[in-house]
């Protein structure tokens, strides 16, 4: 059974005129087990989809299954318990909180569970120990390096042992040698079992990834099961990037731009997707 | 959780001190200005209680004009504040002799006021009172001469005085002046006697007996023109199962008296203690009333911080909400912060005006009393008040959405 099964997910902000797609009609199904790594230029849609995959935003039209349960009709409430019971999430930047200890840190899921207190600090000082920063348990954030902030908030992500842990850009701000470590211990923990859901911007880090989706203009373009260890290629221009036809058909397009009608008007609002396809076809002809 | 949220609270007030203080300054003055108000009322009806049971309950006080309206069961229903001040008519030697020829009176006592400045050698003492009085004043005041002795019934017309422990350490400069004399309005008097030190500073009658040089009304008398006009006569009964009985027919003796003019007033010494403490109570009131409007103002500092803190926050809030926190979870934390806020001014408003009683009492003659019931009121409504504020500020870090609260960047 699949950890998480979308069928036509769409994500629409604003309304009326201003009404931009975010995502549109995504179908993904993640399996227990995968490391899936998300990739995709700045507005494709990858930090929707990780919120709505985290529940911390709802889809507009669709269906979300969370462990196979339907979770995309949740009261906000009930979403903070599923949040905290089935998903951890590692953010690129302030994942802990700056006035808490490292341990307190990471035992706060469960202080929101409402586990008492002594079993809080046990749980959390194993799952320091496990990420290797156990002698740091009593430190403050600020007194540690990025990268061990990074391993803390892991250790934060696994305490509730969830279906999924999301890491929305986990080395984004770190240097090479902290951001492999981090990198290591992604790579361990989905060793143990966990599925792991990750954003990043660099080709690099697919190396840890058993499967990769590329994302353009709110859909998944790509979506490449590959052999961890190897560095997924970079994917072919998709299809409409590539030079195509004559340059009259590119004066046609430009002259089409500018003379459009009003129903084309209409259609684009609906679908910003296909007006961004024909403003770029010419942009690159003129390169050439 | 709860414990948790406390935690957090705490650590969140001490990361931003000044600003928690300065938050907490309305509270605390709300609270020191109810708790010492109404502390300061309370111990200056004490005082002027324990100086009217020092007359005892069988002792009556004949005051002129009208001072109480009284229903016919003798209960006060008015209070006529300066009805003393409107009246000329002094009580006179004749109502002092209807009064000695009332039944079951034991002793009366008139104090006549006279102006003048003692002089000893080349000293004198600006704050003297001097009185005229009868023989019965210790007496009646219940309070013992130290050393010497009062003047008796055959000395009444002689120039001698007996004095307060404060006249004999400001004008002879030593505790036992005894048979030395000192110049009054050109004539000596002599020393005859020293008052034990009064324990109550007479707040009542506005005048510190041991601040008085004690004559006799008869000398009083001569020495100041011929009549004696009488502020006050303080008359005992020989028991106080008689006071009714007595005060019934002083009233209408005197008032024959007088050609049947009620320009007088008799008060028990429970009557003083009314005419005084009603006044007290209102004052009280209204000052009271005052200092729990600073309270409203400190809640809503209180309320203002925790908007900013809130804002400041965003992230925090979003993180938590991120890794499972409910919106009650998140409110219960911000209202818990405000509360323990409010707790922290309500106890150092506690601390501050018990050192400022403590000041009050060390530095002034007033005696202020805290009553428990005061102070818990006072910590209450502060904290009832620190929850109220605390709400918007709560809901409003409940209600943000996870998502903008993580975008944002602080």
């Amino acid at each position: 059974m699949s950890v998480i099964k979308l069928q036509d997910v769409s994500k629409l902000y604003g309304f009326g005129d201003a009404t931009t797609v975010a995502l549109e009609d995504v179908e993904l199904e993640i399996e227990k087990g995968e490391f899936v790594a998300i990739m995709g230029p700045s507005g494709s849609g990858k930090s929707t989809l990780l919120n709505i995959i985290g529940l911390l935003d709802r889809p507009t039209a669709g269906l979300y299954q969370l462990d196979g349960r339907s979770v995309e009709k949740l009261r906000p409430n009930a979403r903070a318990k599923a949040r905290r019971d089935k998903i951890g999430f590692v953010f690129q930047s302030f994942s802990l909180l700056p006035k808490l200890k490292v341990i307190d840190n990471v035992a706060l899921p469960l202080a929101y569970k409402g586990r008492l207190l002594g079993r809080r600090l046990k749980m959390a000082h194993n799952m320091l120990e496990r990420v290797g920063l156990a002698d740091r348990a009593f430190y403050l954030p600020s007194q540690l390096s990025g990268g061990q902030v990074q391993r803390v908030a892991i250790a934060r992500a696994l305490i509730n042992d969830p279906s999924i842990i999301i890491a929305d850009e986990p080395t984004g701000n770190l240097d090479s040698s902290s951001s492999r470590l981090v990198m290591e211990l992604l790579k361990e923990i989905h060793e143990m079992g966990n599925t792991v859901l990750m954003v990043t911007h660099n080709p690099e880090l697919t190396r840890y990834a058993s499967r990769v989706l590329y994302m353009y203009d709110g859909s998944i373009e790509r979506d490449i099961q590959k052999r961890i260890g190897n560095i997924a290629r970079k994917p072919k221009e998709p299809e409409f990037f590539a030079p195509d036809g004559s340059e009259e058909d590119t004066l046609q397009s430009v002259a089409a731009t500018m003379t459009l009608s009003e129903e084309k008007e209409a259609a684009k609002k609906t679908k910003p997707k296909k007006q961004r396809k024909t403003k770029r076809t010419p942009k690159k002809r003129v390169k050439k | 959780m709860l414990f948790d949220n406390f935690n957090m609270a705490l650590s969140s007030i001490r990361s931003s001190r000044l600003r928690s203080f300065l938050t907490l300054l309305g509270v605390i003055i709300g609270v020191v200005s109810v708790i010492t108000s109404v502390s300061l009322g309370e111990g200056v009806k004490r005082q002027i209680s324990d100086e009217t049971n020092k007359f005892g309950s069988d002792v009556l006080t004949v005051r002129p004009g009208k001072a109480l309206n009284k229903d016919q069961k003798g209960l006060v229903v008015g209070i006529n504040v300066f009805g003393q001040a409107s009246t000329t008519a002094a009580l006179t030697e004749s109502d002092l002799g209807v009064a000695e020829k009332t039944n079951n009176v034991e002793v009366i006592a008139p104090l006549n006021l006279v102006t003048g400045l003692p002089k000893y050698n080349d000293r004198s003492f600006n704050d003297a009172v001097i009185i005229g009085t009868s023989t019965g004043f210790p007496k009646i005041l219940s309070q013992d001469i130290e050393f010497g002795r009062f003047f008796d019934s055959t000395e009444s017309e002689k120039k001698v005085a007996v004095i307060g422990a404060g006249v004999a350490e400001q004008l002879f400069g030593e505790n036992v002046p005894l048979s030395k004399s000192f110049n009054l309005r050109g004539h000596e008097f002599i020393v005859y006697g020293v008052f034990e030190r009064f324990k109550n500073a007479s707040i009542s009658q506005g005048i510190d007996f041991n601040n008085a040089i004690f004559i006799p009304y008869s000398t009083a008398k001569s020495i100041s023109g011929g009549t004696a006009q009488f502020y006050e006569l303080l008359v005992k009964a020989d028991s106080p199962n008689n006071i009714d009985k007595v005060s019934a027919d002083l009233e209408k003796r005197i008032a024959n008296n007088r050609a049947g003019q009620e320009d007088f007033t008799i008060l028990r010494a429970n009557d003083t203690q009314t005419l005084t403490s009603t006044v007290i109570d209102l004052i009280t009131l209204m000052v009271g009333g005052i200092a729990i409007i600073s309270m409203l103002v400190g809640g809503i500092g209180i309320m203002n911080i925790m908007l900013v803190s809130v804002t400041e926050r965003t992230r925090e809030i979003g993180l938590r909400k991120a890794i499972g926190a409910t919106n009650g979870q998140i409110m219960s934390q911000f209202l818990i912060e405000a509360t323990v806020l409010s707790i922290w001014g309500a106890g150092i408003g506690v601390i501050i005006s018990g050192l400022l009683n403590l000041g009050i009492r060390i530095f002034t003659n007033l005696q202020p009393v805290i009553q428990w019931e005061v102070v818990v009121f006072a910590c209450g409504v502060s904290i009832i008040i620190g929850i109220i504020f605390g709400l918007a500020p709560a809901v409003k870090a409940a209600r943000k959405d996870p998502i903008d609260a993580l975008r944002s960047g602080l």
